[in-house]
């Protein structure tokens, strides 16, 4: 009986000890799990103090945590505290995992929790994703049991399948059962990746006069936000999953349980506009728009300011409209566009006028044309592109030249001459240029005449002074050949009057001979030939003396001759010697 | 350029035509010192197409600038560089004024050495030139005469050395006052008159716009036809534009 009280006692001690020792449970707040949905784990500590050490969560993906927890109460006396540490996870694969054991050291040593199961199941993203309780919360003890769909969030889209740049709109409704209900965070609407988005938060969501029935089941329904949607690219582009936190309770209930709610999951087809009618400068405008150009004022001064409006209307995806391109003058200083939006995105779409402002300063008096500007755009409706014209305007930039150079401070633009199109260039013909003359020195007759003369000059004197020396050189040549012909006349006559006896006439016609031999010889003027100039041009020139000798003796002889001329050698002595004295000479000269 | 000026009257020959040139030109900077620059640049064009002086179209160039036709005024500060490149005035107003063109252009390709021997040329002076030309080739008819006449060797010499020496000197100078002159006298640059010039790719108003030039841009001129001017830009670019656009330097 000892044995057996003793066997009680101890069974129970160990229980009490049980009871007061640590103990590590591992929990999930939904099993199965869809696939690709987050999900809480909670790892439990129970009694005591000790550090948890998760596991190893190889088969699935961290998404938050760990957050962690401490709880301590007073139960009859006897202290408990508790420790938590919870994790969102989301499951990556469909099947059955098993989450290894955690472990915690405490005081008392190590203990493990047991290894938990969990199935993955494939996700039915249609179906509105119902909130549960997380078991291992402390809210769920408190809260009355939260049943199944009975809070529902909802996103729907006006349209499924939009072409890039098409708005679309989002409802996000809330649907209720519960007698009390808090919604607790309503702030933020998903960012959808892929899509420019307009978000419309209802501030205070009232519950519509009626109700809305699903699945058999009558709900109080809210509208909760409205987001426009312009898709940026093409593709099936998934909505994210909308989660709302709230807080629910029945009527009779204290405390209220405290849920997240998520919504379905909607997927939108985005295609791409045809490229077919596609113009170069097309800039993406999707919608029915309309483009209205205007400037004011039209007339005005140099350096003054235009102010240039680009109003696109219409309905499409406005807020996503760039400038377009304005084709301006060079002379036309242009400044950033300032936009300005008045858009609604009331009515299933996004309606309203989007305005560009430009600040345009002429630099350069004229008259200018900015001519249409064309605006395309996609017409979803109608499946084809569009275009709108601006009006041309006409602006007189009226000014005085100096105002663009002249004083005061102003900008001056250097720009490089832009070149706007290119051809070929223009055939040549051969075409000569020739100067006109002007009134120059250089160049001019004066100048040539100037340069020449000298040369012309010393031309003529060379000219003069070779013909001068010619003519020198000449006569006294001439002469001298003209000597022998001379005295061959004279001695001819001289012979005549020998043979007819006339031997004073033969004297003085042989005295004739040799001084005019004499003179056309030695170029002496036959005024001035005697003895002594005849013997001094003959000795210049080099005759001998025997020679000049004999030619005395034959002259004084003629002279005596002439008085007595019995006593003188015979004639033809004297005509044989004067002959031989004028060949001897000739030949000598 | 006193000199020039004196020059080219008594080589018109005409004292009467000096003592108008005179008087237009004090009538001309009269009216600017009064500031009536339509009335300056009147007198000042009549006398400028009697004669030819840098500092008559550097007067002219700011009766223009003045007045405020940018493309005239840097025409005539060109012709008047043109005429006397190193007058530091000219440069300095041609300066200011190209500084208020809107084009951006390149300045013209020409060689170092080329510029250079142009500087030298106008430097001296094309009519200073003449007049040396001449001198040369006196003093080398004057080197053949001695070599001709003379009886010594030596001297005969001397004249030969001269003669060839003051030849070449004269035919030299000669060149050079030719060159100088067609420096001056080819208008193979043009400045554009008008505030805003289309160049188009052909004689034709219907052909294609190639590219935007403003007053006071400086363009090759390569060819005139009819009422066109076929003009060049230092980057290449070539094209076609009214004649009355543009005016020759």
């Amino acid at each position: 009986m000892a044995r057996a009280l003793s066997i009680v006692c101890f069974l129970f001690s160990l229980l009490i000890s049980l009871a007061q020792e640590s103990t590590l449970t591992m929990s999930v707040n939904k099993n199965p799990v869809p696939v690709g949905e987050r999900f809480k784990l909670t790892i439990t500590l129970q009694g005591g103090k000790g550090n948890i050490i998760p596991p190893d969560f190889k088969d699935f993906t961290i998404f938050a945590g760990p957050s962690r927890s401490t709880q301590t109460s007073w139960v009859n006396g006897v202290v408990s505290s508790e420790v938590s540490h919870s994790y969102f996870l989301i499951a990556e694969k469909i099947g059955s995992f098993e989450i290894s054991s955690a472990s915690a050291q405490t005081e008392s040593g190590t203990i493990q929790s047991k290894p938990l199961k969990i199935e993955v199941v494939k996700n039915d993203g249609a179906s509105a994703q119902q909130g549960t309780s997380s078991s291992g919360s402390q809210y769920q003890k408190q809260g009355s049991g939260g049943g199944t769909g009975d809070c529902i969030v909802r996103m729907y889209a006006n349209k499924s399948s939009v072409v890039v740049g098409e708005p679309l709109v989002v409802t996000y409704m809330l649907y209720n059962r519960y007698a009390r209900f808090d919604l607790e965070q309503h702030e933020q609407l998903p960012q959808h990746s892929g899509f420019w988005k307009d978000d419309k938060l209802v501030e205070s969501p009232q519950w519509a006069q009626e109700l809305e029935r699903i699945d058999g089941k009558d709900y109080r329904k809210a509208h909760l936000a409205t987001q426009v949607l312009i898709p940026q690219r093409a593709g099936e582009l998934k909505l994210d999953q909308y989660t709302a936190q709230v807080a629910v309770g029945n009527r009779m209930s204290f405390f209220m349980n405290r849920m997240e709610l998520k919504s379905n999951v909607l997927t939108i087809n985005v295609t791409r506009p045809p490229s077919q009618g596609k113009s170069a400068n097309y800039s993406g405008a999707v919608g029915d728009l309309d483009i209205k150009v205007s400037a004011s004022p039209t007339e005005l001064e140099v350096n003054e300011a235009i102010t240039l409006t680009v109003k696109i209307s219409g309905q499409g995806n406005l807020a996503l409209i760039n400038p377009i391109d304005l084709d301006l003058p060079e002379e036309f200083e242009v400044y950033d566009p300032k936009i300005k939006d008045k858009i609604s995105t009331a009515g299933g779409g996004m309606s309203g006028s989007r305005s560009f402002e430009y600040l345009i300063i002429p630099r350069y008096p004229g008259e200018y044309t900015l001519p249409q500007s064309e605006l395309q755009f996609y017409d979803y409706t109608k499946k084809k592109y569009r275009s709108a014209y601006g009006e041309e305007i006409s602006i007189s930039v009226q000014g005085d030249e100096s105002m663009v150079k002249g004083g005061g401070p102003q900008v001056i633009r250097k720009e490089g001459v832009s070149e706007l199109a290119s051809d070929i260039r223009h055939i040549r013909s051969e075409v000569e240029i020739d100067h006109k003359e002007g009134q120059y020195f250089t160049g001019s007759w004066q100048h040539w005449t100037g340069v020449l003369s000298p040369f012309l000059l010393l031309g003529l004197f060379l000219v003069y002074r070779g013909k001068q020396d010619e003519l020198q050189s000449d006569v006294a040549g001439m002469r001298r050949r003209k000597a022998g012909k001379v005295a061959a006349k004279h001695l001819k006559s001289a012979k005549t009057h020998l043979d007819s006896g006339d031997k004073s006439s033969f004297y003085a016609s042989l005295y004739q001979a040799m001084n005019d031999y004499a003179s056309q010889k030695f170029t002496i003027p036959l005024s001035e030939v005697n003895k002594e100039s005849v013997q001094q041009a003959m000795t210049q020139a080099g005759l001998d003396e025997s020679t000049i000798a004999s030619w005395r003796k034959v002259l004084l002889d003629c002279e005596m001759a002439a008085y007595a001329p019995s006593a003188i050698r015979g004639p033809q002595e004297l005509y044989d010697q004067v002959e031989g004295l004028i060949s001897d000479i000739e030949k000598k000269l | 350029m006193r000199v020039l000026f004196t020059l080219l009257i008594s080589v018109i020959g005409s004292l009467t035509l000096a003592q108008e040139v005179e008087s237009l030109i004090e009538a001309g900077n009269q009216a600017y010192e009064a500031a009536d620059y339509a009335m300056a640049i009147d007198k000042y064009d009549q006398a400028d197409s009697l004669v030819q002086s840098a500092d008559l179209d550097l007067n002219l160039g700011n009766a223009y600038y003045k007045s405020g036709a940018l493309g005239k005024a840097i025409l005539h500060y060109e012709r008047a560089y043109k005429l006397s490149p190193m007058d530091e005035d000219i440069q300095h107003n041609l300066t200011l004024a190209r500084n208020l063109t809107l084009d951006k252009l390149e300045e013209s390709s020409s060689s170092g050495f080329t510029l250079w021997w142009r500087g030298v040329l106008l430097k001296i002076g094309m009519d200073q030139l003449a007049w040396w030309s001449i001198i040369a080739a006196v003093l080398s008819a004057l080197g053949w005469v001695l070599f001709r006449l003379s009886a010594s060797r030596a001297r005969r010499q001397l004249g030969f050395a001269l003669g060839s020496l003051f030849l070449i000197a004269t035919v030299l100078t000669a060149w050079m006052s030719l060159s100088a002159r067609s420096v001056i006298t080819t208008q193979d640059e043009g400045i554009i008159l008008t505030s805003r010039v289309e160049v188009l790719s052909a004689p034709d108003e219907g052909s294609t716009e190639l590219f935007v030039l403003h007053e006071g841009s400086k363009v090759t001129l390569v060819e005139e036809r009819g009422s066109w001017t076929s003009i060049a830009l230092p980057n290449g670019n070539k094209g076609w534009l009214k004649s009355a656009e543009v005016e020759g330097i």
